[in-house]
């Protein structure tokens, strides 16, 4: 593995943290009591800053190492997550993700773009250290104002050794100053651990001793750090200072190797025990007393917070007084997971190049043809032994072409996910507050879709932040909540992927579009349109009805781009609307972009392929059938009224044909399609039958060219056309429309 | 990228033919064929292979000058009617008719297209001051469709302009 691939594999990696975490941060913006989610996040900027290290891009580690310490801040409750430090952490995250791509592109980084970090940088030291003293004051009023205890935490916090491998029992001791006065001697306990262990190291910590004058000689002022070493469990441990144990402060840090076994044994437990504070005595991790004492805190807690915010859970308090090493607890969270059976689901998954899985596909395309090929040959040689051979590759193809396809599917909720930071800072920028709701994010779709369906999305949704939503004012006057609410949502619909855009908001407005329309151009004003043509009006070139551009909704260039941007990916877009009630853009979009099954038909000796997950059924016209058609382009199939067109007379008489009384007397085939909920007949010269068809691009020259929206090969080396069936379809309702408007 | 080999190389056959002092003046390769009775010139450059024409394969509802689209080795190229661009009539299809794949640039896109042509005639180098400005008048097609005259031993050859003639924005507008 060569350097760049290993330096490619470091900037997917950390691309994907990045993403993360910006979804932490979005999710701890509304719980900010999270605590998984805050380890996670930390855990996630960590891996940044410790493989760019590793990668030799050190200014992203010394920005992000900035970034950490404010997090690890957070993670150790010294800091309480604001909107402050979310829209900062918001910046910085950005901020590592534009030093990724320089980094990427080997592009110089400029003096602003460093001005820039500098400045993210020094906010984010003073979040972390202005808040530091908050929390030191904070901690003193926990303890009771005992400004001993104050002093050797944040003593104590350089000397836990969290990161050190310490084989040893760490003792951190802090007597009480009037501990002379019960006659109590601090020595003779230390002397006493030296009976049943060795004594590693001692240190005593003698910040706390007064300065001359207000010294008293009764009082002890001193604290241990106590390194020892001892075959003892942590009761035992604890019993030494049993005597002593209200007159001092003392934390009993277990050795790392024993917390591998500790975990172990919090692991193995196999009663369903859901208070971590009897998980951990059980586990000898933690006695009694230190458990009361967290209980004795976390009850005080609860009185200061008055007005019932999240009070503080007991693991955290055991963390911040260090009476359990933060691996212990993550050891009991997991197993209280476990027992509330939330375990996710492990997915096993591997990086790869897309351009090795397009080379892939680009060769089961090949190979679809030349399967093709193969059986068109067996079927003439007439030789049956041949026949089956071929029958079972094709199968064995078509297997390998669903499998390979299904490698370029991805669900597309990691793409909805995306839109929250969107639809936040967005809604901020226009004050206006917008949740956002998510359904359907493991419908899959092809990669290239999901990458090419993001940008109309993201047109929807800052559209609909922008015109749709009202304020919180308007909201409430008309009965609504006061947030507004932006839904995507994506599922499967007859042969196609539905994605929705829907709000909340106050829909489209009639007359206004009626007006704007009209201003433009558009329409004539003469004409009594239908609601539907109406809303579709909004799809023109050149309308926008914002009165003012902002910079949400862009500038101008509106839902024009939007409907191309889907119909290039073979989709189409409709809009429901109702007012002050909300507005729903739909759009549906083919499943995939590369290799379809079709369905084979002649019209006019040429060879045209109809997708088959778009076809109905295929019918003879009988007699029957005839007797049955209605007036204009209509036939009643079971009761049904279809419109349809003859796609001879449709291709060869170039756009005037919607007054052609279709002759049907020379053909006896139709073919029933159906997409997005609307069905229309095509009548054809002959059906010759399913076909796998590999999309080639038409090309530019074909831009403008409906009802055909690429071609494939066949078996022979002939060339066929792919109908676009959705245009076909659409064209014939909107006939359907005119002639019932003649008539 | 091309067009820089394609000038060294050009310069190499300049000094292998001994013309020393015609070193320094840029020359063109050109491709020629033979189209109603003239010679056309295409840059050699643009030109990737030539080749008897084979089945095409009609479009419906395009303009009669996209001729259709045939399969190349598995891809799906357009073809275009010369004759239909230059005199307004279907191009006659005899024993010669061949296509020319040419490499055109759209919005920085590379797009391929195949132009059916009468006959192939021959690639020639052609110096920059051999390439007269073409006359006002007098010539069968649109004057916007050539960019040069060329007077060789084997007649007049109309060196086209391709940018114009192969405008695929101008010719997709339909």
């Amino acid at each position: 593995m060569d350097t760049n691939s290993v330096n490619k594999m470091f900037f997917d990696e950390s691309r994907d943290n990045i993403s993360k975490i910006e979804n932490s941060l979005l999710h701890l913006e509304n719980e900010p009591k999270d605590n998984d989610m805050i380890n996670e996040l930390f855990r996630n900027v960590h891996t940044i800053k410790g493989s760019s290290g590793m990668f030799g891009f050190d200014n992203i580690m010394e920005f992000t190492h900035t970034f950490e310490t404010l997090l690890d801040k957070v993670r150790h409750d010294e800091i309480l997550i604001t909107d402050e430090i979310i829209s900062e952490s918001l910046k910085a995250n950005d901020y590592i993700s534009k030093m990724l791509d320089l980094a990427e592109n080997n592009e110089k980084v400029t003096n602003n773009f460093i001005k820039d970090g500098n400045q993210i940088t020094t906010k984010l030291q003073q979040l972390s250290s202005s808040i530091n003293e908050e929390t030191t004051s904070a901690e003193s009023k926990q303890l009771e104002g005992d400004e001993e205890l104050v002093e050797i935490n944040s003593e104590g916090v350089a000397a836990t050794p969290q990161n050190v491998k310490n084989i040893y029992w760490h003792i951190s001791l802090r007597f009480h100053e009037n501990v002379f006065q019960y006659g109590l001697d601090p020595f003779a306990f230390i002397a006493h651990l030296e009976n049943d262990g060795q004594i590693i190291s001692i240190v005593p910590i003698t910040e706390n001793i007064p300065n001359a004058e207000n010294y008293d000689a009764e009082k002890c002022y001193l604290g241990f750090e106590i390194v020892y070493d001892t075959k003892m469990d942590k009761n035992s441990i604890a019993n030494i200072f049993e005597f002593v144990i209200d007159d001092c402060d003392i934390i009993i840090l277990p050795p790392q190797s024993d917390i591998a076994y500790y975990m172990n044994l919090i692991n193995n437990l196999k009663e369903p025990i859901e208070l971590m504070g009897e998980i951990l005595v059980a586990a000898g991790a933690l006695t009694q007393n230190e458990l009361n004492q967290a209980i004795k805190i976390q009850n005080k807690l609860k009185e200061e917070y008055v007005d019932g915010e999240d009070v503080p859970l007991i693991g955290d308090i055991i963390v911040e007084e260090k009476m359990v090493q933060p691996s212990v607890i993550d050891a009991v969270i997991k197993k209280q997971q476990e027992i509330k059976k939330v375990v996710e689901k492990k997915n096993r998954s591997m990086r790869i190049d897309v351009a090795k899985i397009d080379q892939m596909i680009r060769s089961v395309g090949e190979l679809v043809i030349a399967t093709a090929g193969l059986k068109q040959l067996s079927s003439e040689k007439n030789y049956s032994s041949l026949d089956e051979v071929s029958n079972s590759i094709s199968r064995l193809v078509e297997d390998i072409r669903d499998n390979t396809m299904s490698v370029r599917m991805i669900p597309i909720g990691e793409t909805f996910n995306s839109f929250k930071r969107t639809v936040r800072d967005l809604s901020k920028s226009v004050n206006k507050t917008v949740d956002l709701e998510i359904y359907g994010g493991d419908t899959e779709l092809d990669k290239t879709l999901i990458e090419k369906i993001q940008d109309p999305i993201m047109h929807l949704v800052r559209n609909s932040i922008d015109h749709g939503i009202e304020n919180s004012d308007e909201r409430i006057a008309m009965g609504k909540p006061a947030n507004g609410k932006i839904v995507l949502n994506a599922y499967y619909e007859s042969g196609s992927v539905a994605i929705e855009v829907n709000d909340d908001g106050k829909g489209l407005n009639r007359e206004k579009i009626l007006e704007k329309a009209y201003e433009k151009g558009l329409i004539s004003g003469e004409t009594e349109l239908s609601d539907k043509a109406v809303w579709d009006l909004i799809f023109s070139p050149g309308f926008s009805t914002a009165k003012e551009i902002s910079n949400v909704s862009g500038r101008g260039v509106g839902m024009d781009v939007v409907r191309s941007n889907v119909e290039s990916l073979r989709g189409i877009i409709d809009v429901d609307t109702q007012e002050n009630v909300g507005t729903t853009f739909r759009m549906n979009l083919p499943l995939t972009l590369a290799i379809i099954d079709g369905f084979l038909i002649d019209v006019g000796g040429m060879n045209y392929i109809v997708p088959l997950e778009m076809v109905v059924e295929c019918l003879e016209i009988t007699e029957e059938i005839k007797l049955e058609r209605k007036a204009g382009n209509f036939f009643s199939i079971r009761g049904e009224v279809t419109p349809f067109i003859n796609l001879k007379d449709f291709f060869s008489c170039s756009d005037n044909d919607s007054d052609s009384d279709i002759n049907i007397s020379n053909v006896d085939n139709i073919i029933i399609v159906k997409y997005a909920k609307k069905t229309a007949g095509l009548i054809v010269d002959q059906l010759l039958g399913k076909f796998q068809a590999v999309i080639k691009p038409l090309g530019k020259l074909f831009d403008n060219l409906k009802w055909i929206s690429g071609a494939t090969i066949l078996g022979n080396g002939s060339v066929a056309m792919i109908l676009d069936v959705p245009r076909l379809i659409q064209h014939v309702q909107n006939n359907k429309v005119k002639i019932g408007v003649e008539k | 990228m091309i067009n820089s080999e394609n000038q060294t190389l050009t310069k190499d056959v300049v000094t292998e033919n001994s013309e020393s002092t015609d070193i320094l003046e840029a020359s063109e390769t050109y491709f020629t064929f033979w189209q109603e009775n003239d010679q056309y010139a295409l840059k050699a450059s643009i030109v990737r292979e030539v080749f008897i024409k084979k089945n095409i394969y009609p479009v419906p509802m395009v303009p009669d000058y996209i001729k259709g689209i045939i399969n190349l080795r598995g891809n799906v190229i357009p073809i275009l009617d010369l004759s239909l661009m230059f005199f307004n009539h279907k191009i006659e299809e005899t024993i010669t008719t061949s296509i020319a794949i040419v490499e055109v640039s759209c919005n920085e896109e590379d797009v391929i297209v195949g132009i059916m042509i009468d006959d192939v005639h021959e690639v020639l180098n052609v110096k920059e001051s051999e390439v007269e400005h073409p006359p006002d008048f007098g010539a069968n097609i649109n004057p916007d469709y050539v960019n040069g005259i060329v007077n060789k031993e084997s007649g007049y050859i109309i060196i086209l302009n391709t940018d114009y003639l192969l405008d695929i924005k101008k010719l997709a507008e339909y």
